[in-house]
């Protein structure tokens, strides 16, 4: 339940300080004698801040309407109301009740001055009146005015800091409680009357530990969730943040309360969305290695079975070739026509082994690897199509490294294919490369062929993805096999090429810590 | 008997694909005329007549691992199981690639484990090379 705004009062900084210059030291000197009044003002006004003259006790009392006073000086013998009257008359009202009164009179009499503190008047004076006995008199009572200001003001800015103390702790959205170090409750606000369900009178004094079982003294840092317990024994978590002062009233422990049902329901949500997410995760990913595995499976076994058939075709086709000598160059043309589509097919199909092989998810064993040997092997067996193009190979000495060999065979085998196959008119030249560098090897294998223009960088690795007509003879896959085999080995593959200008196959291998 | 089967060579020929017999018998014409081969489709059919007791004596065995109804492999298996055919001369002329197949027949006794090769003049030479393990080396 959301509390309900308050209206905090704005104060001042609430410091206790000096009485604001606004307030004055004032007198009021009653005399009927006006040379008696001139004479009181001389010896007294550097006193005070104002002195203030009335010739008649009505005089007076109208002053007193709206003027507050330090004291009062009251000529007794006055005609007409006399200084007791007067006196009685201000005693009667409640703004000048305990406004010092000093009498002034020449008569000493006790009956008098009975009267007089009868009156509440708190001293006499006698004349003829020595200036100093009046002027200390006065001061007496010129600075108790002021200290009774200044503390009036200063309990006036106490309460005001108190009730704005209070403001906020009712406005605050946890139940506060304000305990001793011993878990005795001293102050409750609104909320903690709500949250508890008691109105705080009966908190009072009540221990913390009655509304919060495991609290202890110790739970006096930072916040600590533990079970709250309201008013019908239901219980709650909650969440109690403690904060200690000392005072000089000794230790006070200010202890927050979040009820936090809420946020506790929150998480167990969040909780139960992720696992379930997680759950979905799972079952998805075991559906999609599944479903992989499938396609891999029917895809090798497609390019098994699709082969057979070809094999017959080609061979029945040169079969007829052959029986037919005499057949004209353009029938011979179509049988050659059929033949060369059966074989082109047919590379297709060991490309497609090739793909599948290497893009098997499963893992193949790494071994340590010698690549020069591996590259030997490479070439020896693409001596044919390297021989009929002329082609020089330099190769750099290559490493030693951990890999897969079958897959490694498969990249440089489609490097250098691909070399021969899109070579240029100049004699092929071919570089192989290795580069040690901080976290991989870096291999490249460069020609001087026909090159590549830089929009298609990235086509060419896409599966059947070819850039020439099929008079250059190729699968289209050789290059996506080559990026398959080597992100499955850990690395990356690019070519840096232009047209015209040759290119540069390069593939990064990470280091295998075996 | 049969003036075929008079030949000097009898050569049993486990092979399903009737396109692949023909071609088997039109290459093994330029090996040698005197090569007679005794035909089965089927695995089943292969070990019952070659571990017959009656069945006349071969010279080699020729074995596709694809069979219908049973693998080439169980023939073969059936063949080092017999005593009378334990030490045949067996060469396997397949269209299997297995790495698998080829080890398991290896495991078994081959002279030869041949894939059957895309192109005539390909295939004549592979045909001319099982002749030549089951009959001469």
């Amino acid at each position: 339940m959301a509390p309900v705004p308050q209206q905090i009062p704005s104060t001042n900084s609430g410091d206790l300080a000096e009485p604001p210059p606004a307030w004055k030291t004032r007198l009021l000197l009653v005399d009927d004698d006006e040379g008696n009044l001139l004479s009181l003002q001389a010896t007294l006004e550097d006193l005070v801040d104002e002195l203030v003259l009335a010739q008649s006790g009505e005089d007076a009392l109208r002053h007193l309407l709206d003027t507050d006073f330090a004291a009062i000086l009251l000529d007794v013998k006055m005609p007409g109301m006399d200084g007791f009257e007067t006196a009685g008359l201000i005693r009667n009202r409640k703004k000048s009740q305990t406004t010092p009164i000093l009498f002034l009179t020449g008569f000493r009499s006790d009956d008098h001055l009975f009267r007089g503190y009868d009156l509440g008047a708190v001293d006499f004076l006698f004349k003829p009146i020595s200036p100093e006995v009046l002027r200390s008199k006065v001061a007496v009572f010129v600075e108790l005015a002021r200290n009774t200001t200044l503390l009036r003001q200063n309990a006036e800015v106490l309460a005001r800091a108190e009730r704005r103390f209070r403001s906020l702790l009712e406005a605050a959205p946890d139940a506060i409680l304000i305990t001793n170090e011993s878990g005795a409750i001293n102050l409750a606000n609104t909320r903690a009357e709500e949250l508890f369900g008691r109105p705080r009178e009966l908190l009072h004094g009540v221990s913390l530990k009655t509304l919060v079982p495991d609290w202890t003294e110790m739970a006096q840092i930072h916040s600590i969730e533990l079970t709250g317990i309201r008013r019908d024994g239901s219980e709650f978590p909650c969440e109690l943040t403690c904060s200690p002062l000392q005072t000089d009233e000794g230790l006070l422990i200010t202890t927050a309360v979040r009820d936090i049902t809420e946020r506790r329901k929150a998480e167990e949500n969040i909780r139960r969305l992720n696992s379930e997410l997680e759950q979905r995760v799972a079952t998805r990913t075991l559906e999609l290695t599944r479903s992989n595995e499938a396609l891999r499976q029917f895809a090798w076994a497609a390019s098994h079975d699709l082969q057979e058939p070809l094999r017959i075709v080609v061979s029945y086709a040169q079969l007829l070739t052959r029986r037919t000598e005499n057949l004209d160059d353009q029938s011979r043309g179509f049988l050659d026509t059929i033949v060369n589509g059966a074989l082109r097919m047919e590379r297709l199909l060991a490309s497609l082994r090739e793909y599948v092989f290497a893009s098997d998810a499963g893992s193949e064993e790494t071994e340590i690897v010698d690549a020069n040997g591996l590259i030997e092997k490479v070439l020896s067996d693409l001596d044919l199509a390297l021989k009929s193009s002329d082609a020089e190979v330099e190769c750099a000495p290559l490493p030693t490294l951990t890999s897969v060999p079958a897959l490694l065979s498969q990249v440089f085998q489609n490097l250098i294919a691909n070399a021969v196959k899109y070579r240029a008119a100049a004699p092929l030249r071919i570089q192989i490369s290795a580069e040690r560098r901080t976290r991989d090897w870096l291999f490249g294998v460069s020609d001087n062929g026909i090159g590549i223009s830089p929009e298609y960088h990235e086509l060419i690795f896409g599966v059947f993805k070819r850039l020439h007509p099929h008079s250059i003879p190729g699968t289209g896959i050789g290059l996506s096999i080559c990026k398959v085999a080597v992100e499955r080995l850990g690395g990356q593959i690019w070519v840096e090429s232009e047209l015209g200008k040759g290119s540069v196959f390069k593939f990064t291998l990470p280091f295998n810590e075996t | 008997m049969a003036e075929e089967e008079k030949r000097r060579h009898r050569i049993a020929l486990v092979e399903d694909s009737d396109e692949d017999v023909f071609l088997i018998q039109e290459a093994s014409r330029k090996f040698s005329n005197e090569i007679h081969f005794v035909r089965f489709t089927t695995a089943e059919s292969a070990i019952a007549g070659l571990t017959n007791p009656g069945s006349l004596p071969l010279d080699g065995i020729m074995l596709d691992l694809n069979l219908p109804r049973g693998s080439g492999l169980e023939v073969l298996n059936a063949i080092r199981r017999s005593d009378g055919l334990r030490s045949s001369r067996v060469v396997v002329l397949t269209s299997s690639g297995s790495a698998r197949d080829r080890a398991a027949a290896e495991a078994l006794g081959i002279r030869a484990y041949i894939e059957k090769p895309t192109g005539l003049d390909e295939f004549e030479r592979a045909v001319e090379q099982a002749l030549d393990e089951l009959l001469i080396a």
